[in-house]
């Protein structure tokens, strides 16, 4: 067992995606690297969640490569891929009957023995579990069923089970969904706690009015015309790339001494 | 963890007892304590006769078609992610049903358990090519097979209208479902229990594919692999469980949602639980079905419904 996620980056090149015969994306090139905390914002429908399968291997482009850590995702072996990369997607799921803990001990399901999943009977007391469950605040409910939660407390659930995989890229697909303001800023800490102190990295499907961002927050934006846009967020503003994608301007705000971008 | 350990024992006792009963029931009563002397070979000739020769066998294909039918529906509530699935909505105890009816209604009853796996075979690759050439979207799969289900009622039915009156009453019998003819041997209990373990193997993976494909997917789960396993264990489950009480509704889909009531709900303690609890409403149903009205018989199938029916009614109702 391991405490620290294996750093690893993820590489998209020249990539093309499409959903339904219709072309969403193409061209698009995507470097995340240990260390590095990038936003994805585009107006709905436009392929943000199937781009993130696409780039977790579950979903095959219509052209271009991924590479994690160097080598095509395709070839990494399921379980050693799980232990790299970790992929949130929205909730599709509402069904699972258990308790919390063992909701979120499923994350360190690639870390069993000899990184077989089937190990059914090894399932020792786990301090990640234990951290996690401490980190999102679900200690007085670990023994709750996952289906007796709120909306919100079962995204922080999911959230926990994410983090407790300790994949070192990230990719979240509207993780703030359901989430009080608290549990948005925790959530926001903990990711650029993960990706500044871990060397971990993360792509997170968000809308600006939902995270505001720092003049150097990096940024990509799916286009109109089909491109990804990539880039520190005041570049984009500036540009006038995020109105053109997003429909919308965002404002400059001051806050205790801080830049930060927010929808105007 | 103790704790789940502590729940599979439990189940594994009162399954032993619901066993040990089932053995001192019966039309011809035996003393419980030359029942167990029979079972080592010691007691009268006759009394060893009716219990080791008799009961023993009968017991035991019911406990087997009991655990079996759990089995094939807990796997297949797990792939389907509905509580609504049990092996009867695959249409495969449907397929068999027509194969065994067809069989016994031309006069074949020998041919009754081959025929009847070919029908299971049959549906099965039936609904196969359906929800793979329909994208196999999971409530696709489900309504395929409802519908597959369906059919082959209709068919039943249809085999029945035109039945001779001689093999009338054995057709009725099997499709009640009934352990007249469940005999046991090694064969049956050294396969449930193979596919026991061969399901508790996968299941870490069980309780992943729970999460949905893409984040199963994602913990390092081979989706596709797995629901093909699933399908096949199911579908391997569900003939065997025919081919030995016939079709014995009700247990399939309710066994494993009660045992998940009582709080297993890792596969890990689920499937083992599920099993026992699942042979044990069939040995006890058919045991009651043979001692109720007895010298008459009844169908274990119309028992365990019976039972099971109002019971569960009043586990919904109770919150």
């Amino acid at each position: 067992m391991t405490a620290q996620p294996i750093a690893s980056d993820l590489r998209a090149v020249d990539l093309a995606i499409g959903r339904g015969g219709r072309a969403l994306l193409r061209q698009a090139n995507l470097h995340l690297q240990p260390g590095q905390l990038w936003l994805l914002c585009g107006p709905n429908g436009a392929g943000k969640s199937t781009l993130l399968e696409v780039l977790a291997g579950h979903r095959a482009p219509t052209a271009g490569e991924r590479l994690l850590a160097g080598r095509p995702i395709g070839e990494w072996p399921r379980v050693q891929r799980a232990r790299r990369l970790a992929l949130l997607p929205q909730d599709e799921a509402p069904g699972y009957e258990g308790r919390v803990r063992e909701f979120v001990a499923l994350g360190r399901l690639p870390w069993s023995p000899g990184g077989w999943p089937g190990a059914p009977w090894h399932d020792p007391p786990d301090a990640v579990v234990e951290q996690e469950l401490a980190a999102f605040g679900l200690e007085p409910m670990a023994d709750a069923r996952l289906g007796e939660l709120s909306g919100g407390l079962r995204q922080r659930a999911r959230l926990a089970q994410l983090f407790a995989q300790r994949a070192g890229v990230l990719l979240l697909d509207e993780p703030g969904t359901y989430l009080d303001l608290s549990s948005q800023a925790l959530l926001a800490r903990r990711l650029q706690a993960w990706c500044e102190g871990r060397a971990g990295t993360a792509l997170v499907v968000v809308h600006p009015s939902g995270w505001p961002m720092a003049p150097d927050q990096r940024l990509a934006l799916m286009m109109p015309e089909g491109g990804l846009a990539t880039g520190q967020a005041k570049a984009l503003v500036e540009s006038g790339q995020v109105e053109r994608a997003l429909g919308c301007r965002l404002g400059r705000f001051r806050h205790e001494g801080r830049e930060v971008w927010l929808p105007a | 963890m103790r704790g789940e350990a502590a729940t599979t024992a439990v189940f594994a006792l009162g399954a032993l007892l619901c066993v040990v009963a089932a053995l001192l029931l019966g039309s011809v009563s035996i003393a419980p304590v030359d029942v167990v002397a029979s079972l080592f070979g010691g007691g009268g000739a006759l009394e060893r006769e009716i219990v080791r020769e008799l009961r023993l066998p009968r017991v035991l294909g019911g406990f087997c078609c009991g655990a079996l039918l759990a089995l094939a529906g807990t796997l297949l509530q797990a792939l389907l992610r509905n509580p609504l699935a049990d092996p009867y909505v695959l249409g495969v105890s449907g397929g068999a049903g027509v194969g065994a009816l067809a069989a016994l209604s031309s006069g074949a009853a020998a041919w009754a358990a081959p025929a009847a796996l070919s029908g299971a075979v049959a549906a099965l690759t039936l609904l196969a090519v359906v929800s793979v050439a329909g994208g196999g979207g999971l409530s696709r799969v489900l309504l395929a097979g409802v519908v597959i289900a369906t059919g082959c009622g209709a068919l039943s039915s249809l085999l029945l209208a035109l039945a001779p009156e001689p093999a009338l009453r054995g057709m009725v019998h099997w499709l009640l479902g009934d352990l007249e003819h469940a005999r046991a041997g090694g064969v049956a209990l050294v396969g449930a229990f193979g596919l026991l373990a061969a399901c508790i193997a996968l299941a870490r993976s069980l309780d992943a594919l729970a999460l949905g494909p893409s984040k199963a997917a994602s913990l390092g789960v081979g989706v596709i692999p797995m629901q093909v396993a699933v399908v096949a264990l199911s579908a391997t489950a569900t003939v065997g469980a025919v081919l030995l009480g016939g079709a014995i509704g009700f247990v399939g889909l309710v066994v494993p949602h009660l045992v998940r009531r009582i709080g297993a709900t890792r596969h890990a303690v689920l499937l083992p639980c599920a099993a026992l609890a699942g042979g044990a409403l069939v040995v006890l149903a058919d045991a009651a079905a043979r001692s109720v009205l007895a010298p008459q018989a009844l169908p274990a199938g119309v028992v365990t419904a019976l039972i099971g029916v109002p019971f569960t009614l009043w586990l919904l109702a109770k919150r």
